[in-house]
C-alpha cells in the first residue's frame, strides 16, 4: 500500500481503443471500479489499454471522473449530491444521442456506476414518449409477438395507445 | 445496486411466476459483445445495449411508458412484471424525491369514482364495476397503492396501472355496515413483504364511547382478522413513517396530550404520539406526513390572529421524539374567507422543496419554506387529497399469487429505509 501523498502524485495512463493516451490522477481513475480493481491488484504499470472506449468517449468520461473524484466534496449534509453537482451533471449529459450511447457503454464497461445511472436516466428521458415501433428500431429489437398476442397486450391498457 | 447487474438472460421469462432475482447474482462482463465498436459511418444504425443496462433504463421510465413498452417484445413484457423490476422501478422514482398527489372524486348516486393523480403530468383512472355508494374515503398511499372505501365496500387501487381489487366485505363483531365511521390505513410489512390494510372502526354506534376495533386484511389473504380494540376515536390515516401507520386522535378537550395513534405494521401494536411541546391544540390539529417526516399541523387559534397562523411541528427524530416548529402565515394566501378556509388547508406533500397545502375543494397552495412565501395557487378537481407516487405494483397479481399458493414473502423487495426528503427536517 503506497502512502496517500504518493498516491496523490501518481498518475495513471489510459489508452483508448484508437491508441490515444490519457494521463489521469489516481483518484480520477478510481471512479472506475474496473480500473480501481486493477490498481488494487497492482497491474497498472505502463498504460492501461481500453479496447472498447475510443478517444472521444474516453475524454468525455475522464471529464466526468475528474469532477466526481473526491466524493466528500460533492455531497450535502444528507449525503445527496448537492445542487451544484446536479446541475453540472445535467449539462454534462445533455449531449447528442450517439455520444450519449457511447458514454453509456463506456460507463458500463468501466463500471462507473454513477455515470451509468446518469446516462440511463438520460436515455429514459429520451425514449419515454416514443412509440413502440420507434423503440424497436432504435434498439434493434425484433417483435416476437404474434399479431393476436400484441393486440391482447394492447387491450389491457387501451388508454396508452390512444 | 448490485441487483441491477444481473444478466437478463438469467432471468426467468415465465409470466406465471413472479420471482425475485438472487441479489448476489454476479455480473459477468460482456466484453466480447462490446469489442466491435461501430465506426462513425455506422453510427446511425440501431444501438445495442447490454440487457442489464436496458433494465436500468426501463426502470427509470414513468409507469405509462413501461406499460406501453410491454408490447415491444416478449422479453420486455415479462421482465417489466418481475417483482424485482417493479421494486427497482419504484425505488428510482422514490429517489427522484418528487412525489405527486392524488385526488379522489366521485359523483354521488351515479357513483362513479375517478382518481386523478398528478405526477409530472395529470392522469386519471376511472374505476369501473365498483359498488354504488353515497360517499367514499381514501386511505394513506403505500407504494403506489391506495385504499378507496365506501361504507360497504373496500378496494385496493393502483390508479397508475389502472387496477383494483375488491376486498371481502365480512366484518367482525359488528352488526352494521363494515366501514361506518371507519378509517383505513395501508402499510407495507418489510419483514414479510406483505401489504396490510388496517381498519379502525367504532365498536358501537355511539362515538362518545371511544372504543375502536381494529381489523387487518393482508393483501393476498381471504379475510379480515381482528386484533383487538383501542380506546380512541381516530381520523385521517397518514403514510407510514418509521414503519408505523398513523392516525389523528380525536378528542373533545384541548388539554388532552394525545394527538396521534401509531400502528407498528410489523408487530401489529399500537402506541400514542403526544403533542409536541408548546403545541396548543385546536380542533383543526391533524397528524400528516411531509417528506418522510411525521408532522402535526394546527391552526393557531388565538383571537388576535383568527386562525391565520398555521404551525407545522415536524418530528425530526422519531425515536427521541424531537420536534421542530415552522410557522406559516396564512394571511399571505389571500383567501376570501380566511378564518374558515385557512384552517382547512392541510399540508399534502413536498414537491421541489415546496410544501403543497390543499383543501377538499380543489385549492392547492404552493408554499416555499425558505422564502416563507406562497406562489400562485392551482385550482383542481374538488375531492379528497393524498400524496401519491406512482408504481407498477399490481394488487391483482399479489392477490392471485396468494391464491395460487406461491409464497410472496420477500423482505428484500423494498429497502427498509425509505429515507426522508432532504431539507424538510431542517425547515
Amino acid at each position: 500500500m503506497m502512502s496517500l501523498a504518493a498516491q496523490k502524485e501518481k498518475k495513471i495512463v489510459l489508452r483508448s481503443s484508437d491508441g490515444e493516451e490519457f494521463e489521469v490522477e489516481v483518484a480520477t481513475a478510481r471512479q472506475s471500479k474496473m480500473i480501481s480493481n486493477m490498481i488494487n491488484d497492482g497491474c497498472v504499470e505502463g498504460s492501461i489499454p481500453l479496447f472498447n472506449v475510443d478517444a472521444r468517449t474516453l475524454a468525455k468520461v475522464i471529464e466526468y471522473c475528474r469532477r466526481h473524484a473526491g466524493a466528500t466534496r460533492i455531497l450535502d449534509e444528507y449525503d445527496n449530491p448537492n445542487e451544484e453537482i446536479k446541475s453540472w451533471d445535467a449539462t454534462y449529459i445533455d449531449v447528442h444521442q450517439t455520444i450519449l450511447y457511447d458514454i453509456l457503454q463506456a460507463a458500463d464497461y468501466l463500471e462507473i456506476k454513477d455515470l451509468l445511472d446518469l446516462a440511463c436516466e438520460q436515455v429514459a428521458n429520451i425514449i419515454r414518449g416514443k412509440h413502440v415501433e420507434e423503440i424497436r428500431n432504435t434498439f434493434n429489437i425484433k417483435n416476437d409477438f404474434t399479431v393476436e398476442e400484441e393486440k391482447e397486450i394492447r387491450k389491457q391498457h387501451p388508454w396508452l395507445f390512444e | 445496486m448490485k441487483n441491477s447487474e444481473c444478466k437478463l438472460s438469467e432471468m426467468s421469462c415465465g409470466l406465471e411466476r413472479i420471482r425475485t432475482l438472487d441479489p448476489s447474482a454476479h455480473c459477468k462482463r460482456r466484453v466480447l459483445e462490446k469489442c466491435s465498436k461501430p465506426k462513425p459511418s455506422e453510427r446511425d444504425r440501431a444501438i445495442h445495449i447490454p440487457d442489464d443496462v436496458m433494465v436500468n433504463i426501463l426502470s427509470r421510465l414513468p409507469v405509462r411508458s413501461v406499460l406501453k413498452f410491454r408490447c415491444v417484445c416478449k422479453l420486455w413484457h415479462s421482465l417489466t412484471q418481475e417483482r424485482y423490476f417493479v421494486g427497482q422501478h419504484y425505488q428510482h422514482h422514490w429517489n427522484k424525491n418528487n412525489p405527486g398527489f392524488i385526488i379522489l372524486s366521485w359523483i354521488p348516486r351515479i357513483s362513479e369514482i375517478t382518481l386523478y393523480y398528478f405526477t409530472e403530468e395529470i392522469h386519471k383512472f376511472r374505476m369501473k364495476g365498483h359498488r354504488r355508494e353515497e360517499t367514499f374515503s381514501l386511505s394513506n398511499p403505500c407504494d403506489g397503492l391506495i385504499c378507496v372505501y365506501g361504507l360497504e365496500s373496500t378496494y385496493i387501487v393502483n390508479p397508475s396501472i389502472g387496477e383494483f381489487v375488491t376486498l371481502p366485505e365480512d366484518s367482525l363483531n359488528r352488526p352494521y355496515r363494515p366501514n361506518v365511521g371507519a378509517n383505513i390505513g395501508l402499510g407495507y410489512d418489510i419483514s414479510t413483504g406483505e401489504y396490510k390494510v388496517v381498519r379502525l372502526a367504532p365498536r358501537t354506534r355511539f362515538p362518545e364511547s371511544c372504543t375502536t376495533s381494529c381489523e387487518i386484511f393482508t393483501l393476498g389473504s381471504h379475510s379480515w382478522r381482528a386484533i383487538g380494540d383501542v380506546p380512541y376515536s381516530v381520523s385521517c390515516s397518514v403514510p407510514a413513517v418509521n414503519g408505523n401507520i398513523h392516525w389523528t386522535i380525536r378528542t373533545d378537550h384541548d388539554e388532552d396530550p394525545r394527538i396521534g395513534l401509531s400502528f407498528d405494521i410489523k408487530n401489529e401494536t399500537f402506541d400514542v404520539i403526544l403533542h409536541p411541546e408548546g403545541h396548543t391544540d385546536s380542533i383543526f390539529a391533524t397528524v400528516t406526513e411531509l417528506g418522510g417526516y411525521l408532522c402535526v399541523s394546527s391552526s393557531n387559534s388565538t383571537r388576535a390572529n383568527n386562525h391565520m397562523q398555521k404551525d407545522l411541528y415536524i418530528l425530526e427524530d422519531y425515536i427521541s421524539r424531537k420536534w421542530i416548529k415552522h410557522t406559516i402565515d396564512m394571511r399571505l394566501v389571500g383567501l376570501q374567507n380566511p378564518s374558515f378556509l385557512a384552517p382547512r388547508m392541510q399540508p399534502v406533500v413536498v414537491q421541489h422543496g415546496k410544501i403543497i397545502l390543499a383543501n377538499d375543494w380543489g385549492r392547492f397552495e404552493y408554499y416555499n419554506p425558505k422564502t416563507r412565501c406562497f406562489e400562485k395557487p392551482a385550482f383542481l378537481t374538488p375531492g379528497i387529497v393524498a400524496p401519491y407516487l406512482e408504481s407498477l405494483i399490481s394488487p391483482l397479481a399479489i392477490q392471485q399469487t396468494m391464491d395460487e399458493g406461491i409464497p410472496e414473502r420477500d423482505a428484500a423487495f423494498f429497502p427498509s429505509d425509505r429515507g426522508q426528503q432532504a431539507g424538510v427536517g431542517h425547515l
